[in-house]
């Protein structure tokens, strides 16, 4: 099958620094591609590359079907604080020029998707929890239908008990719509749980590219070995002393 | 004992931040404070501090070494505070002054930098650093220098490592847990993730709506959780076992009550599967199970 | 807690006056504004005319209603012209990399070193004293200063991730900053925009006053100050009257701006 994102030779300069020395990567259709790296290695100028914010300095990115949206890490900023909540759930359907009636439904179907009450649509970022924000930037990057989902750590600012929430409405935007997906984050775990394929970003190149069961098994690269050896596995030692 | 609390609370005009807490750390002893968004973990850490907004009042007795911090002057609470009782915040660059370099940052606390930065596993030129030049860890590491710089016999650590990448955040839990015990420190860590914590700290703290719902050792009650809520969080945390790939997770639904909410019965009544009807008639005490263990919960797992 | 700023309200009330007179001025003036009446010249305040007469018998309640109206109008004007080129301009300036916008910022210094009364005489030189004139000469110092509080303003906004989330929407970078920008940073610029009334009011006052704004006979309060200024010693009140119109007119401004800072700033 023919690969939703392709991302050939990409390189990028910031501040006279080399971020990023080459990226080649694909993500096939359905497919959930994890993005792991220390902090420092690229991974959120690589998101920005691949969401068509910033221009690469070099190398092609092809996007095979149109629309990539996004889902960011702090759902404080990701929402404008003077817009509605339904307002901002249908601002792609308002740039492509669907009309209101149409868009009132299709707001409200979006948030229902994500488990809000058609309640909250008139009110304001400013009076929601975090993991009602973080579910409002998921209904807006779904109801345009994407062909591609970045998210770029969309659970570590979120409580534990709302991460598991996010992390099954992502699960279910691939499973029913057939969503592909780039799920950058440090979060070990998670990206275990929602990864089919787990690429590793070290100095600017993806050192490690592997199927996640492989990869978390036999980790081949050093940069790999040493962010999954981090962190002990912390229930194992605290049940075992 | 170094630091005892006994029917610890707070509140702030009609709102009621903290109530019954009942707790105690001995000296090189770890405690960890878990619970979600709103369920007091951070508002305790501060109350501690003495660093609540103007305005809020501190209730029951908070002991540290025998001295009642609640009763305290403020001049002699501004003694105590990053001397004998200390704090590392979450966010690192916000805590440190932009415009004093590393290692007078430290100096300022009233410790010697140099032995202090190879303390916490930094090179002795890091002192010359601005704050905005160093990485994540290293801020965190520059803080917990300055906040063990006075070797306070309490440190209070909010969500010290959660922003920082998993390699960096192993690094630095295994910073506090050895100062702990070289310096035979308290060790008070925050957290809204059991499974971050559970390696680090001894002891768990369940905190919920402001009020303790359950406490006892790490292990026994990560393995036996007494309180529905307890046994909740513990599913949640992926970071506590593995569940199969790409299965829908268990997850708590809801949001806890505020402070502004005074509804009679058990805060976790609303959430709660395990709830009956006389849940909702009165807040259930903490109780005792053994000698180690106590949970607020009229039908315990 | 909801208890209004009283600085707000004090404000409002300073410029309520004035404005409903400009405003009236448009419909009805007691007397004709520019009708002479030699045998009740240099009168002093009294029931028939309550700002008595100046030395042609023109009713000086009538001019002050007609000259607040060309003074507020041209204020309003000038701001207006100010904020309409400076505000997008700062934005741009705020978007752009450092170093393409540098020549921008240099232009912005540039005009900002011109005193309004340097450019307003410039003016005056090609085109003859007029309203349009002390309008640009105002608008053309004020450019600057809402450049530099959009620009300051609009820096942490566009960092946000919800200005990412709307490119990625679809919207063009009009639609991002009319839709996303303006709004966030809406505050400041109300406020500046009251205090920049304010420093127009007087500005304008003192162009006209200079000979370089409005020419005569249109009463505005500049020209009054001026026309009158002789007078000063055998009817003060053709002095005192447009004077305190104009302290009234700042004041408000300032207060309005004032208690505007605090209310919005939260």
């Amino acid at each position: 099958m023919n690969a939703v994102l392709t991302l050939r030779g990409i390189t990028a300069r910031r501040g006279g620094h080399d971020i990023l020395r080459g990226i080649d990567l694909d993500i096939a259709p359905a497919e959930t591609l994890g993005l792991i790296g220390a902090s420092g290695a690229g991974k959120s100028t690589l998101a920005r590359i691949v969401l068509g914010l910033d221009r690469p300095d070099g190398g092609q990115r092809h996007l095979a079907a149109a629309g990539v949206q996004a889902v960011f890490q702090d759902p404080q900023g990701s929402l404008d604080p003077t817009h509605s909540i339904a307002r901002i759930v249908a601002e792609p359907l308002a740039t492509r020029r669907v009309r209101r009636p149409e868009r009132a439904r299709r707001t409200l179907a979006a948030l229902e998707a994500v488990g809000l009450p058609a309640t909250l649509a008139t009110q304001r970022p400013g009076s929601l929890s975090g993991g009602q924000r973080q579910r409002v930037a998921i209904a807006r990057a779904l109801i345009a239908d994407p062909a591609l989902l970045v998210a770029d750590e969309p659970v570590s600012a979120l409580d534990v008990s709302v991460q598991a929430q996010v992390l099954n409405l992502l699960r279910d935007a691939r499973r029913e719509r057939g969503l592909s997906m780039l799920f950058i984050s440090h979060d070990l775990a998670a990206i275990r749980h929602l990864c089919q394929r787990v690429a590793v970003l070290h100095d600017g190149r993806i050192v490690e590219c592997a199927p996640a069961e492989t990869l978390f098994a036999t980790p081949r690269h050093d940069a790999t070995k040493a962010l999954l050896t981090g962190r002990p596995l912390p229930a194992d030692a605290a049940l075992g002393r | 004992m170094l630091l005892e609390l006994d029917g610890f609370g707070a509140t702030l005009g009609s709102l009621t931040l903290l109530r019954g807490i009942d707790l105690s750390l001995s000296p090189g002893d770890s405690l960890a404070l878990v619970g979600e968004s709103g369920s007091g973990k951070t508002t305790l850490a501060l109350a501690l501090m003495r660093l609540l907004p103007e305005g809020a009042q501190l209730h029951g007795h908070a002991r540290l070494d025998g001295t009642d911090l609640t009763r305290l002057h403020e001049a002699d609470m501004r003694r105590l505070r990053g001397r004998r009782i200390s704090m590392v915040f979450q966010e690192p660059l916000r805590a440190l002054d932009p415009l004093m370099r590393a290692g007078r940052q430290i100096a300022e606390a009233g410790g010697d930098p140099a032995a202090l930065l190879a303390h916490v596993g930094l090179s002795p030129q890091t002192a010359r650093a601005w704050p905005h030049q160093l990485s994540g860890g290293q801020r965190q590491r520059v803080l917990i220098a300055t906040a063990i710089a006075a070797r306070p016999a309490l440190l209070i650590a909010d969500e010290a490592s959660t922003a920082l990448d998993p390699a960096t955040q192993a690094q630095v839990l295994a910073l506090l847990d050895r100062l702990r015990a070289e310096h035979a420190m308290g060790l008070l860590l925050v957290s809204h993730d059991l499974g971050l914590v559970a390696a680090t700290a001894a002891r768990l703290a369940v905190l919920y709506a402001g009020r303790l719902v359950e406490t006892g050792p790490t292990a026994e009650l990560l393995a036996r959780p007494a309180h529905p809520y307890t046994a909740s969080l513990a599913a949640c945390s992926l970071h506590l076992r593995t569940p199969p790939p790409d299965t829908i997770l268990p997850t708590l639904p809801g949001l806890p009550p505020g402070p502004a909410d005074t509804l009679p019965g058990c805060r976790f009544a609303s959430r709660c599967p395990r709830a009956e009807p006389d849940c909702l008639e009165a807040e259930p005490p903490l109780a005792t199970l053994d000698a180690t263990r106590a949970v607020a919960c009229l039908h315990p797992l | 807690m909801n208890r209004p700023d009283p600085r707000l309200l004090l404000g409002a009330t300073c410029l309520a006056g004035p404005i409903a007179l400009a405003l009236l001025s448009l419909a009805w003036t007691p007397f004709a504004v520019n009708g002479l009446d030699i045998a009740h010249r240099l009168l002093p305040p009294d029931a028939a005319h309550p700002f008595g007469t100046d030395g042609f018998g023109r009713d000086l309640l009538s001019r002050s209603m007609a000259g607040l109206r060309a003074t507020i109008a041209t204020a309003l004007a000038a701001t207006g012209l100010g904020a309409a080129i400076g505000i997008p301009l700062g934005i741009t300036i705020a978007a752009s990399h450092e170093r393409r916008s540098a020549p921008l910022r240099r232009l912005a210094d540039l005009v900002f070193a011109f005193p309004p009364v340097l450019t307003a005489a410039m003016l005056a030189a090609l085109w003859g004293g007029s309203a349009a004139g002390a309008v640009v000469a105002i608008g053309a110092f004020d450019v600057p200063v809402f450049a530099r509080i959009a620009a300051a303003a609009a820096l942490p906004v566009l960092a946000q991730d919800f200005i990412a989330a709307s490119r990625l929407a679809g919207r063009g970078p009009l639609g991002v900053l009319w839709w996303h920008i303006l709004p966030n940073i809406a505050a400041p610029l109300i406020v500046q925009a009251s205090l920049q009334a304010g420093i127009a009011v007087l500005a304008e006052a003192g162009l006209t006053y200079l000979g370089f704004g409005l020419p005569p006979p249109a009463p505005s309060l500049g020209g009054m100050l001026k026309d009158y200024q002789s007078a000063l010693g055998a009817a003060p009140w053709l002095v005192l009257i447009p004077g305190a119109l104009v302290t009234l007119l700042v004041l408000g401004c300032n207060l309005l701006g004032d208690g505007l800072r605090d209310r919005l700033a939260r």
